[in-house]
């Protein structure tokens, strides 16, 4: 649910990396946490385990700035990607005005890649929000491995209609991050009138 | 006086009346905040916003699991502070922290008596920002997003 504040004149957004584990999620957020200006971003903060996956969230705040008559703020999570923390990522989609999921090309990773789309689906629909109504961004991310899947393969699996903004990134090296990210802020501010 | 800033008021007399709190942050469910009385420098609200989001969330899923309804507080000591988190209306609550020697029981109940006027204000602040979209001019921000993106990255990688 966006956050307005009429008479501060303040827009806050909740943005969330979902995607199956070691998909990229993390190296997502911290890439930009790298790259923004930091005047302009909040502490990253990592909940991670011993072995650094992430164990609760990652969380970033990013200030856009004046944008019109409104000061926009994202804030940035992203979800544990490992199966069994399921019901963090539940908690985690609550209130969540877009989503960018991040798909491993990886052929092994396929399968793992269809469940988290699914249980994507399964979580938004428990915190009562549709997922036919949510911004949605794909990133197709790892698409520079060897083992990378051919990329219209991977749209007939998440998006066989191109109802979605989709990107082909790398993550590592920071290739269409921020257009990822950039995509899915406009999506959120588009839609503000139908959340 | 905008209801805003009626709230900040509100946080800082009471804070001040109940001569209890290091610092009363007001905010949403989602962790963003609506109103603090944190005045250090250091404090970083957001990091603070997101991680009692979370805590509260996190709690109260434990507390669906058990089919124990909805939370209402939660109390936590530690060895300097005691914390308490108070749900004010459904999507926000109230973080109050106290040094260790005001008990967290007392803490709770002195917190229990401003809750009806707070609650009272938080509505009021959900009354008016009840987003009616026709004082917002979506095109507008649309328009500079890009601009501002362009901004974001100046002084990067530092």
């Amino acid at each position: 649910m966006v956050f307005i504040n009429k008479v501060a004149k303040e827009v806050n957004v909740k943005i969330v990396y979902y995607g199956a584990g070691l998909s990229g999620k993390t190296t997502n957020i911290e890439y930009i946490y790298n790259k923004v200006d930091p005047n302009k971003r909040g502490k990253l903060i990592s909940l991670k385990t011993e072995t650094e996956r992430t164990l609760f969230f990652d969380f970033m705040p990013v200030d856009i700035g004046k944008v019109g008559d409104m000061s926009v703020k994202v804030h940035l999570y992203s979800v544990p990607g490992q199966v069994f923390y399921d019901h963090s990522r539940k908690l985690i989609l609550k209130g969540t005005d877009g989503i960018v999921f991040v798909v491993d090309a990886q052929v092994e990773r396929m399968d793992a890649n269809v469940e988290s789309f699914s249980n994507l689906k399964k979580n938004l629909l428990m915190n009562s929000i549709l997922f036919e109504k949510i911004p949605l961004v794909i990133q197709y991310n790892k698409v520079d491995l060897p083992n990378a899947a051919p990329v219209p393969d991977m749209q007939k699996l998440f998006n066989p209609q191109g109802r979605y903004p989709e990107l082909i990134a790398s993550a590592l090296s920071g290739e269409k991050v921020f257009d990822t990210f950039k995509a899915i802020v406009r999506m959120v501010i588009r839609t503000i009138p139908l959340s | 006086m905008q209801v805003t800033e009626q709230i900040a008021a509100f946080l800082a007399e009471k804070k001040k009346a109940l001569s209890l709190s290091d610092m009363i942050v007001l905010e949403s469910t989602n962790g963003f905040i609506l109103a603090s009385t944190a005045t250090g420098e250091a404090m970083d609200l957001e990091s603070l916003g997101s991680l009692t989001s979370g805590g509260l969330t996190a709690f109260d899923m434990l507390s669906t699991l058990f089919a124990a309804g909805q939370i209402s507080y939660l109390l936590m000591e530690t060895a300097e502070k005691n914390f308490l988190l108070q749900r004010v209306e459904e999507n926000y609550f109230l973080l109050a922290v106290a040094p260790k020697q005001v008990r967290a029981g007392y803490l709770r109940l002195r917190v229990e008596k401003i809750l009806p006027d707070l609650a009272a204000l938080v509505r009021r602040f959900c009354e008016e920002n009840a987003v009616s979209i026709g004082d917002i001019d979506i095109d507008e921000i649309t328009a500079s997003l890009d601009a501002q993106f362009d901004e974001l990255l100046k002084g990067g990688d530092r």
